[in-house]
């Protein structure tokens, strides 16, 4: 009888303990809750692009949403989410257009009568082979406030947009409707013709243009952004120009990273920086916003003549662009590699990528790197049979990084895709 | 070819032939038996051992065994030898462990006696062999995209093998051990991006070790049963097959793509192992013969979180393949089983008689 009350009380003992350890709400560890993949989007394909994120922490997302299966009967329009930092969706707005448009860059307005609202940068297709820009200023919650459009040529295209604190503001991009009368490389025994010329445009606080330069003679080139520097302004851009014996020259079309200081009109610059590989092309695809120990970084894709062997290509130059502190392929190997973003942390630089396998399909590669270019560790982020690919990257003030990218889910649907990781790349 | 069939003929004639030797001894032994039962009638009480002997050492059927046992011990009750009559009556036990006497068949000191032994057996064993399905308890929704998802999970059929041991501490309490293996399977559901599908079909394989008490009603043939205890519950594998679709219905040309499927993956990588439950049944025992055959109910209360949380946030694997996450989810399971039951009757004196029924039953026939 003592050996049947000491077995029923083990089972009682035993249930007790199972019973009092159940699994709830409360007792389990919800780490997804601050570490997370999040996908956004509602019917068609999402694209993302870009994102600011604001001081309360929220995160307001840029991209294109894409309705229709086929290219031909497709409809493009500005998409923007705003989430928290948990990744929960706050609001999100489609903005209404009569052309396709495709959303480019997303700055908040941190001068001028705007001050406090955020600028978005698009490009529509006003007619075949006609591509216009479009500023619009939208508030916190996603409201229109007010749009501008940009057609003073035939066909342009802003890749970036930046805001200063005097209230005036640059558009960095390309035009087709090139300078005809521009320099050229006069290396090239038959001259091709000119395609492109890099934009700068800078405009007053009321968004009417100051003044716009279409800098280059280029068979293709662009300006990829223009930072402030000191009380100067630094543009960054890639094309095929000659660099004044600055790097080799040779009789091909040879693309280069190109940095310029200037006061407040880019034609003027006062101090030109080149970076690039002899026989190799280099096209710029970011540059950073804002300085980090006196330098910035610009990431592209480095390839061949023909497009061929890309790979991840970075240059950091100093601040006042005296000098190019370091620059070389950050990523290459059997896969392609093609440079899509960069950003200043606190003692890093963060760069995205995306490698490129044999059935030309992507997947989102982050790197947290010194400004000597020196790798402090590398992610990786996709399915190998999906095309995944990455937008943009940031740190957040707690150190916790934060990536957007898109990821093509299940082999047939795009969606915007919000990566947050800790700072040591976990999640 | 020939001496092979000889040798058959020869095993056959000889089985036939120790089959009817057997058949007339006991018809030999019936008479024998009937003899004694007069003699015990006519109060010749000292003849009777010997003039079973014969048959008791080699003769008796089951049946014919437990009456001559049975004429015995009341045969010894009456020459005052108790020990041959305890003896007698546990050899009554083992040729019948479910024999109980009744006071109004059997003589009073008869009555007496067979409350100081019990055939009840100690331990059991069963096997059994059924279906099932697990419901999925959600604890947490865990939304992949930045809005909340609409998740349905649907109930599937699976299967399960086991067996187990009854530890009886009376008639009609036990305590329970079971391994059980089973199958079961889930469907989940899930509407996204407005009306995008996404649906994972998984199935999984279990090893349960359940220990539990168990009440039994002991009379009639069919005897129902019910217990209540708890489990531990091991993962063995988790199979998914994701089927995902698009569709746009929104739009003015609304697109609804095929289904694309992929393959069986596993997704145990998102799962803990070792999880805990407990449990409720019953069901009903059909007695043939000692043994049982038997139909049981069973829940199992999920009490573990099966998911790690990894599924949602991963670098590779099905959450940016596929804009899977799971939820928190703890899983139930319902199953049907039929099996057999065989106890292990033991025979033996208790420590303390049983003698408290005894004037209770003889009230009640007297009534």
């Amino acid at each position: 009888m003592k050996f049947q009350k000491l077995l029923f009380g083990c089972l009682w003992l035993t249930g007790s303990v199972l019973l009092f350890t159940c699994d709830t709400k409360n007792n389990i560890d919800p780490a997804f809750k601050n570490y997370f993949i999040k996908y956004y989007g509602e019917d068609g394909n999402h694209e993302a692009k870009d994102f600011v994120v604001n001081d309360d922490g929220t995160v307001i997302i840029l991209g294109t949403v894409s309705f229709g299966q086929t290219q031909a009967v497709q409809t493009r329009r500005v998409y923007i989410v705003k989430t928290d930092l948990e990744g929960n969706e706050l609001w999100n707005r489609t903005l209404g257009s009569t052309f396709n448009e495709e959303a480019a860059d997303i700055e908040s307005i941190i001068g001028g009568p705007d001050a406090g609202n955020f600028l978005i940068l698009s490009n529509f297709d006003r007619a075949a082979d006609r591509t216009n820009m479009r500023l619009t200023v939208i508030n916190s919650n996603g409201d229109s406030l007010k749009s501008y459009e940009y057609s003073q040529y035939l066909s342009l295209r802003g890749l970036s947009v930046t805001s200063s604190a005097s209230g005036i503001m640059y558009i960095s991009g390309l035009t087709t409707d090139i300078d005809a009368g521009s320099d050229k490389n006069v290396l090239l025994t038959t001259p091709p013709p000119i395609l492109e010329d890099y934009l700068i445009i800078r405009l007053r606080n009321d968004y009417t243009i100051e003044f716009d330069d279409r800098i280059g003679g280029s068979y293709e080139g662009a300006a990829v952004k223009v930072v402030p520097s000191g009380s100067s302004f630094v543009y960054a851009a890639y094309s095929d120009e000659l660099t004044s014996s600055n790097l080799p020259d040779n009789n091909e079309h040879e693309h280069n990273f190109i940095f310029r200081l200037f006061l407040s009109n880019p034609t003027s610059a006062a101090v030109s920086l080149f970076s690039g590989s002899l026989n190799l092309d280099e096209k710029m695809i970011a540059f950073t916003d804002k300085p980090l120990f006196n330098t910035f970084c610009a990431i592209g894709t480095q390839s061949d003549f023909n497009g061929a062997n890309r790979k991840a290509y970075a240059t950091v130059v100093s601040s006042s662009l005296s000098s190019v502190i370091a620059e070389g392929v950050v990523l290459s190997g059997p896969n392609e590699y093609e440079g899509v973003a960069v950003s200043a942390a606190s003692t890093s630089y963060l760069m995205l990528a995306n490698e490129i396998n044999s059935a030309n399909r992507r997947d989102i590669v982050f790197i947290k790197m010194s400004t000597g270019l020196v790798p402090e560790f590398t992610i990786k982020f996709g399915a190998v049979d999906n095309d995944d690919r990455g937008a943009a990257v940031a740190e957040l003030p707690s150190g916790d990084i934060l990536i957007l990218g898109t990821m093509q889910l299940a082999g047939q649907q795009d969606k915007i895709a919000l990566i947050k990781l800790r700072p040591n790349g976990t999640f | 070819m020939g001496f092979f069939k000889f040798i058959v003929g020869l095993i056959i004639l000889s089985g036939l032939s120790i089959h009817v030797s057997a058949q007339e001894e006991r018809t030999d032994c019936e008479q024998m038996l009937a003899i004694a039962s007069e003699e015990f009638n006519s109060g010749r009480f000292y003849g009777i051992p010997a003039l079973l002997k014969p048959c008791v050492d080699r003769g008796f059927s089951r049946e014919q065994k437990q009456r001559a046992f049975l004429l015995l011990a009341q045969t010894y009750l009456l020459l005052d030898d108790p020990i041959s009559a305890e003896n007698s009556y546990l050899e009554v036990l083992r040729a019948n462990p479910e024999f109980e006497t009744d006071t109004a068949l059997h003589p009073i000191d008869l009555v007496y006696l067979s409350k100081k032994f019990t055939a009840d057996p100690i331990f059991a064993v069963f096997a059994k062999v059924g279906g099932n399905t697990s419901p999925v308890r959600v604890i947490q929704t865990v939304s992949p995209s930045g809005q909340p998802v609409n998740n349905n999970y649907g109930l599937r059929a699976g299967f399960q093998v086991g067996g187990g041991v009854d530890y009886n501490f009376t008639r009609f309490l036990a305590i329970s051990a079971e391994a059980e293996f089973g199958f079961t399977s889930y469907k989940k559901t899930q509407t996204r991006f407005s009306d995008d599908l996404l649906e994972l079909t998984a199935n999984q394989s279990w090893a349960t070790i359940p220990v539990y008490a168990k009440y039994t009603f002991v009379k009639g043939n069919f005897r129902p049963y019910g217990y209540g205890g708890f489990a531990i519950q091991f993962l063995n594998s988790e199979n998914g097959k994701f089927i995902s679709q698009k569709r746009d219905l929104s739009d003015l040309n609304p697109v609804i793509l095929p289904e694309s499927e992929t393959t069986n993956r596993s997704l145990m990588e998102f799962r803990n192992t070792f999880n805990r439950s407990f449990l409720i049944g019953g069901g009903v025992r059909y007695k043939k013969g000692l043994d049982y055959f038997f139909v049981d109910v069973r829940y199992y209360f999920g009490l573990s979180n099966i998911v790690v949380p990894t599924s949602s946030a991963d670098y590779t694997g099905v959450l940016p393949e596929l804009g899977h996450a799971d939820d928190m989810f703890r899983i139930d399971n319902l199953s049907l089983s039929i099996g057999y039951y065989h106890p292990f009757y033991n025979p033996r004196k208790l420590k303390h008689a049983k003698t408290k029924t005894v004037l209770k039953g003889i009230n009640k026939s007297s009534k």
